[in-house]
């Protein structure tokens, strides 16, 4: 009878204490401090925590564990770590929430890890190396195209320039031959600047044939000039 | 009671959640409640594993817990002999204090209790403050574990004693009287229950995963743990079909960067023997306009001086 009594006086006072943030079927509870979580993460695992309870787990737990060994989920023993984590945010106000939490905390926490976009989180998780590299070379393939147009018109200036023939005739079909050939100098330039970064064996021989038909392009446009030299 | 307490207290928080939680559902294997003047000491008392040489038997004891709780373990120390742990020590487990790098925050003292009735019929294998007795023994000592309760402690820590002490006795199921034929049958039973108490691995236990005999809530932890395994299972899984994509998108990408420097080289080709032969055209043009020209003046010329 007092036995009953006094389990009946606990459950009185109990629920008061935390009737605040009671959740009656515990599905967004901490797995840690079993309230409410406060500032909430899941881990890849799929686990549930506030972020001040992990990361003191984190710290509690590197500080005890051989350097090789990673951290692992106190629920089911998964790896992981604080760039793994995903943040949730709810309806509400999480700051206030937050800056409660930290001034009870005698250990400085500091904000959760931003969220991160599916890419990028792909990225840290498998360390590949291919995507940063293959947009700023893009980016740079596209600039790279303007200048070269730039350069010829400067040429085709110099060329009207230096030509006065009373014929007009002649003169259009000299220009239309320089007109004609500019693609092809568009072309070869991209071409061979891709082939220089590379080390393939393959591309090497592929970047001796494109020296080989910028060699033919010179020799032709010499000809040329003689033919000219040859007229006047 | 819970004006008492500082409820900024991480710690205090978590052990009054644990207590609303053990109240709102009590298991007829163990009882545990803190102490009202401190809520960081806590008695318990659990009953002998089913099938065992301990069934029957409600054995006291005494946990500690520490101002870092959840994030270091308790201490568990026994109070009444039992013939498997020494009383009055604390007793040596993956679950205890005495290995704090096995403690994992999830653990409470719910699961620390069904772990320590699972780890009651193993063999001790020399730990610390583990005992050997022998099973007849065991069975005695259960017999005198229901008739009264340990003294131990303050009154007012007598007094929860012994209020756990009649809750157990109107939960758990007398000591089974060993009759001969009862007896031979018993031998298998028990080494049965050994080996596949023995077989799971101690880290585990905790959680409950190698228990066979516990009632909804053990197995309802049992389902959560088999079902966090295959998350984790999962998880390395989905790693590995993600890496091998990488390498598939890398060779692919390979592939399509050879070919088309070579298809280019060759349009090269092409388009300079055609300009070869446009310019040399031009030329000759050029050079037949000069000389029809000149032939004009020429003759224009000629018919002026005439």
């Amino acid at each position: 009878m007092a036995f009953q009594h006094y389990i009946s006086r606990d459950l009185k006072t109990i629920p008061n204490a935390v009737t605040e943030a009671e959740n009656p079927n515990g599905c967004f509870d901490c797995n840690i401090c079993l309230d409410f979580a406060h500032e909430p993460v899941v881990t890849l695992c799929g686990h549930l925590y506030c972020w001040p309870c992990i990361y003191k787990w984190l710290h509690v737990q590197s500080d005890s564990l051989p350097p090789d060994e990673h951290p692992q989920c106190p629920v089911c023993k998964a790896d992981i770590s604080n760039s793994t984590m995903v943040p949730l945010y709810g309806r509400g106000h999480a700051a206030t929430t937050a800056e409660g939490k930290t001034a009870s905390c005698d250990v400085f926490i500091p904000p959760r890890p931003s969220a991160s976009c599916a890419q990028a989180l792909l990225a840290t998780s498998q360390r590949g190396q291919h995507l940063p590299y293959r947009n700023p070379y893009q980016g740079h393939y596209f600039t790279s195209h303007p200048y070269q147009e730039e350069d010829d018109a400067t040429s085709q200036m110099l060329n009207l320039g230096s030509h006065h023939h009373p014929v007009t005739g002649m003169f259009g079909e000299m220009v239309y031959a320089r007109v004609f050939g500019n693609p092809e100098n568009l072309y070869a330039y991209p071409n061979s600047y891709q082939l220089m970064g590379s080390a393939t064996p393959r591309l090497r021989r592929q970047e001796m044939q494109a020296h080989k038909s910028l060699n033919r392009i010179s020799i032709f446009l010499f000809c040329c000039f003689l033919l000219c030299l040859i007229v006047f | 009671m819970a004006d008492k307490y500082n409820l900024k207290n991480p710690a205090v928080k978590r052990i009054l959640q644990e207590v609303k939680e053990m109240q709102s559902n009590p298991s007829d294997d163990f009882m545990s409640l803190p102490l009202e003047e401190n809520i960081f000491e806590w008695q318990f008392a659990i009953r002998g594993p089913r099938d065992t040489e301990f069934e029957g038997g409600i054995y006291h004891g005494r946990i500690q817990l520490p101002s870092e709780y959840p994030f270091k373990p308790p201490s568990f120390m026994l109070l009444t002999p039992n013939g498997r742990f020494e009383t009055q020590t604390k007793i040596c487990l993956s679950i205890s204090n005495h290995h704090p790098e096995h403690w994992q925050p999830s653990w409470s003292v719910r699961t620390a209790l069904v772990a320590l009735i699972a780890f009651m019929p193993t063999n001790p294998n020399g730990a610390l403050g583990s005992l050997d007795y022998k099973k007849e023994e065991r069975h005695t000592l259960a017999i005198k574990s229901r008739e009264a309760p340990p003294k131990f402690g303050t009154p007012e820590r007598q007094k929860l004693i012994d209020e756990i002490h009649e809750y157990m006795l109107s939960k758990a199921p007398p000591v089974p009287q060993p009759s001969a034929t009862e007896a031979s049958e018993e031998n298998p039973r028990n080494e049965e229950a050994e080996t596949q108490v023995n077989s799971p691995n101690p880290e585990s236990l905790p959680a409950g995963e190698g228990i066979t005999d516990q009632e909804v809530d053990g197995i309802v932890e049992e389902q959560e743990v088999i079902l966090a395994n295959p998350a984790g299972v999962e998880v390395s899984r989905e790693v590995q079909p993600s890496v091998s994509r990488n390498e598939v998108l890398q060779k692919s990408d390979t592939r399509a960067q050879n070919p088309k420097p070579e298809t280019r080289v060759q349009k090269h080709d092409d388009r300079l023997f055609t300009l070869a032969a446009i310019g040399l055209t031009i030329a000759i043009v050029v050079l037949l306009l000069k000389k029809f020209l000149k032939s004009t003046q020429h003759g224009a010329l000629f018919s002026d001086g005439s």
